[in-house]
C-alpha cells in the first residue's frame, strides 16, 4: 500500500450525524418530471384513486424517488454544480468513484410527504486494490423519515476513494 | 429460473438532463464540457442511481400494482456515457410465499454495469 487514507480526521467522521429537513412537501409536479425521466407511465404514480385501488393510501411515488433526490437540500450549488450531503473529505490525488446502494423500503412516501433525510457513517474502511494502490471505503446510511418521523426508507450508500 | 422481460433504455443529454433536473442532481459531471475536459473524462457521465430506479420500474411493471420492492443491493462494474444504451435482465431465483427474490444484470453492449442486483418484491393481500 503506497497511501495512507484512512486519517484519524476521517475516522472522526463516523461519530457525526447531519439532517436535512425538506423546506416543502412532495408535490405531484415533481413526482410528474420524475416519471417523465425514467419513462414511468403507471398510473398509480399520478391518480389518487388508482392508486387507493391498489392499496396505497394515496398517491405514491415511484420507491426509488426518495433515495435520488436531493430536493431537501438547501442552499446554493457547490463549485462542482451539486447539492448533495458532503462529509467534507479532501483527498488530493485521488479519485472519487461510486460503489453501490442497498435500499431498504418500508412504506412508500407519498405526494404530500415531507422528507427528513439523516446522514451517518456505517462503516470506513481502506483496503488494497490488485495494483496495489490504497482503496478509502466509504458506506453512508442515510435514513429516510416522513413528517410524523415514520422511518421509510434507509439507503446504504457505499462510495470509494481511490488513490490514482 | 423464471425470466422477466428485459427492459431497455437510451440515454442522451436530453433525458439526462431531465434525470438531473428531476432528481436535483446537477452535478457537472452528467453535462459540462469544461468539467469534462479538465477531468479527463470523455463524455458526460449517466447518474448511476437511475439504473435502481430503473430496475424498480422494470420489476413493478412485471409483478403488478399490489407489488412491493422490499430492497434492493447493487454495486456499480462500470460507467455509461451520453449516447450509450442499455439493457436490464432479471430473473427470479427464488419464490417464498411472502417475498420473491429477483437477480438482475445491466450490460451497455459487451459491458458490464452492474451484474448482479438483488431485489425482493412483496405483495399486499388484494
Amino acid at each position: 500500500m503506497t497511501k495512507t487514507l484512512l486519517t484519524p480526521q476521517i475516522e472522526e467522521l463516523a461519530k457525526q450525524s447531519f439532517e436535512y429537513i425538506s423546506p416543502d412537501p412532495i408535490s405531484h409536479s415533481m413526482v410528474r418530471y420524475y416519471c417523465l425521466a425514467i419513462g414511468e407511465n403507471n398510473k398509480i404514480y399520478s391518480d389518487e384513486k388508482y392508486a387507493i385501488d391498489s392499496g396505497y393510501k394515496t398517491t405514491p411515488v415511484p420507491p426509488t424517488f426518495v433515495t435520488e433526490t436531493n430536493s431537501f437540500m438547501q442552499g446554493p450549488p457547490g463549485k462542482d454544480g451539486a447539492i448533495a450531503h458532503e462529509w467534507g473529505i479532501n483527498l488530493p490525488g485521488t479519485r472519487y468513484i461510486r460503489g453501490g446502494n442497498k435500499y431498504e423500503f418500508f412504506e412508500p412516501f407519498y405526494v404530500g410527504d415531507i422528507i427528513k433525510a439523516q446522514y451517518t457513517i456505517e462503516k470506513i474502511a481502506e483496503k488494497q486494490s490488485s495494483k496495489n494502490k490504497s482503496l478509502l471505503i466509504l458506506t453512508n446510511l442515510i435514513k429516510y423519515f416522513n413528517q410524523d418521523n415514520v422511518l421509510k426508507c434507509n439507503n446504504y450508500e457505499t462510495v470509494i476513494y481511490q488513490e490514482i | 429460473m423464471k425470466t422477466i422481460q428485459n427492459l431497455k433504455h437510451s440515454f442522451d443529454q436530453a433525458n439526462m438532463i431531465l434525470y438531473a433536473g428531476s432528481t436535483w442532481d446537477w452535478h457537472k459531471i452528467h453535462y459540462d464540457k469544461n468539467y469534462l475536459e479538465e477531468n479527463k473524462i470523455p463524455s458526460p457521465v449517466v447518474d448511476g442511481q437511475v439504473f435502481g430506479a430503473l430496475i424498480s420500474k422494470q420489476l413493478l411493471e412485471h409483478f403488478g400494482n399490489f407489488s412491493r420492492v422490499l430492497s434492493m443491493d447493487f454495486q456499480y462494474k462500470s460507467m455509461v456515457f451520453s449516447g450509450e444504451s442499455i439493457e436490464i435482465s432479471s430473473v427470479i431465483v427464488n419464490e417464498a410465499s411472502d417475498k420473491i427474490e429477483i437477480q438482475s444484470k445491466i450490460l451497455c453492449g459487451d459491458r458490464v454495469v452492474i451484474d448482479n442486483a438483488i431485489s425482493f418484491i412483496g405483495f399486499l393481500n388484494e
